[in-house]
């Protein structure tokens, strides 16, 4: 069945070292790729000494690979207070585009979008996918509305999009307590304030006009492999932040799931 | 295992030694597949299920926060003409870039799908999303009032493909995949008011929609044609807007987003 060759032979009046009989048994002894006698008998099958396909009945469960998965389809409500006065006062969903705070930060871990995963091997991959679906109750501040910053409109190619001082809530990916850069979506304030559909000669205080429109909602469903894990336990979450203007975030349905490949 | 052990007085020579080995070696090799039982083989007998090989260094390319405007139009569904050269403002459909024009590309060694193939790959596994923002005119005297309409981004995978007349030559060709085209839409509103200075203004509720636009597909040689070679994938987006409106004041942004490849032996595949 294997194809098995043995690495070494001897010569009559060769003298025989340790080493060289060391390689026909182990690979510890850097036999690059070829396939020893103990390789061989411990079971590890490669394409060279095993040239045939293997079915799938021939595999025990679990061994190639490992699925995990959480999730919740309950409304959770994150207030305020929850997140204290974060980065995201000064500069809006800019500033949470460009955050990146320490994971004990503002970023709120969510039940369902987060779970802690046990790899039986070294240099494995995992495969985690999630499906987020979230709103807020932020204020959303459109170009109409004279209390915009200077900036508010430019040219296409010259866009400040994002720049404006909304009130947002994001999600990140974090992958062992570290965030993975540019897993991260932003769901600007739903509620739109627009100055020009009102009587502009009214104090600024008096020409609110609140409608929703726009984003009433973000789904968010991603993906990211993660190469060479070493062995043993790993986190893997998604984590929210908002605004601390924004009353409410309410995160519906959501899900995660990491498949691990040995 | 059969193994002659040597007996005192025996010579310990070079032939000695290689009979020994060769003699378990050949025992090795005699085992069968039948020798194998259902369920037999667990983490330590098999290689890994992903192809590692087939991608150089990983599997992931990522967009970070990199707003880019784009203008292109959606070509419509099933075409697949785009800006081959990647430079962005394309007429159709564009490859996804960063601001500094990295691309959400992926290259890799030649390989045709197929566990009965080289690669040994049955598929490739693709995902890719983008956070797209779209912006709309102030106002256009070119549209009509309380006109309610949607104005979309789409996006799609397309793969590299050598392909040509049996025998060849072959033409490396960027092939979109049509199931992988989608877009999502956000709402636009137009209208005149009154400002009560005596003179209706034309206004549109100008909304910068952010969302994420997601699309997962396995890649099998029934999408590459059997035996063709593939050679990358990547991510196209364009804008769709409502009829009629044709403007440059029209236009999206991608922010984050990213790619990611994962290759995977399958059992049973063909």
């Amino acid at each position: 069945m294997t194809t098995l060759v043995i690495k070494n032979t001897f010569a009559p009046g060769e003298t025989v070292s340790a080493e060289r009989v060391s390689e026909n048994f182990s690979k510890q002894t850097d036999l690059g790729d070829a396939d020893t006698l103990s390789d061989v008998l411990n079971g590890g099958l490669e394409q060279e000494n095993y040239p045939f396909q293997v079915d799938a009945d021939l595999i025990q469960p679990f061994a190639l690979v490992q699925g995990h998965a959480v999730g919740g389809s309950n409304s959770l409500d994150y207030f305020s207070e929850v997140f204290g006065k974060s980065i995201m006062d000064a500069q809006g969903v800019q500033a949470v585009q460009a955050l990146v705070a320490k994971p004990t930060g503002p970023w709120v871990s969510v039940p369902g979008l987060g779970q802690r995963v046990y790899v039986p091997t070294d240099n494995a991959t995992l495969y985690i996918m999630w499906s987020i679906d979230w709103t807020n109750d932020g204020i959303y501040w459109s170009d109409n509305n004279p209390t915009r910053p200077p900036n508010w409109e430019q040219a296409p190619g010259a866009s400040d999009i994002g720049t404006k001082k909304d009130q947002a809530s994001a999600f990140q990916l974090f992958v062992d307590d570290e965030q993975i850069p540019g897993m991260r979506r932003v769901l600007p304030g739903t509620v739109v304030e627009d100055y020009r559909f009102n009587p502009p000669a009214l104090a600024k205080n008096e020409y609110s006009n609140f409608y929703a429109h726009g984003d009433v909602q973000q789904v968010w469903t991603g993906c990211l492999p993660v190469q060479g894990v070493a062995k043993g336990w790993h986190t893997v979450s998604l984590r929210l932040q908002a605004h601390y203007r924004i009353k409410q975030t309410r995160v519906r349905s959501r899900n995660l799931r990491v498949i691990v490949f040995r | 295992m059969p193994y002659d052990l040597l007996k005192e007085g025996d010579e310990y020579t070079a032939d000695s030694l290689n009979a020994r080995f060769t003699q378990a070696v050949a025992a090795v090799n005699v085992v069968g597949i039948d020798a194998i039982q259902e369920g037999s083989l667990g983490v330590v007998n098999l290689a890994d299920g992903v192809s590692p090989a087939v991608l150089p260094t990983q599997y992931t390319i990522f967009q970070t926060n990199s707003p880019r405007p784009y203008t292109n139009l959606y070509p419509g569904w099933n075409t697949d003409i785009y800006d081959e050269a990647g430079a962005g403002d394309g007429p159709y459909w564009t490859v996804a870039k960063t601001l500094g024009g990295a691309l959400l590309r992926f290259l890799f060694p030649d390989m045709k799908l197929g566990m009965d193939q080289e690669s040994r790959t049955a598929g490739l596994l693709v995902k890719a999303s983008l956070e797209r923002v779209i912006s709309v005119p102030d106002a256009d005297d070119s549209i009509n009032p309380d006109l309610q309409a949607e104005a979309s981004v789409r996006i799609a995978l397309m793969v590299l493909l050598e392909i040509g007349p049996e025998g060849g030559p072959f033409v490396d060709t960027w092939a979109l995949l049509p199931h992988t085209d989608r877009g999502l839409a956000t709402d636009v509103v137009f209208r005149y008011v009154d400002d009560d200075q005596g003179s209706p203004q034309h206004n549109t509720a100008v909304i910068d929609s952010h969302a994420s636009i997601d699309v997962a597909t396995f890649i099998t040689k029934a999408d590459t044609g059997d035996g063709v070679t593939i050679k990358g994938v990547q991510v196209v987006c364009s804008m769709q807007l409502p009829a009629g409106l044709v403007t440059a004041e029209w236009y999206y942004e991608t922010k984050n987003g990213d790619i990611s490849v994962l290759p995977l032996h399958m059992s049973g595949a063909p």
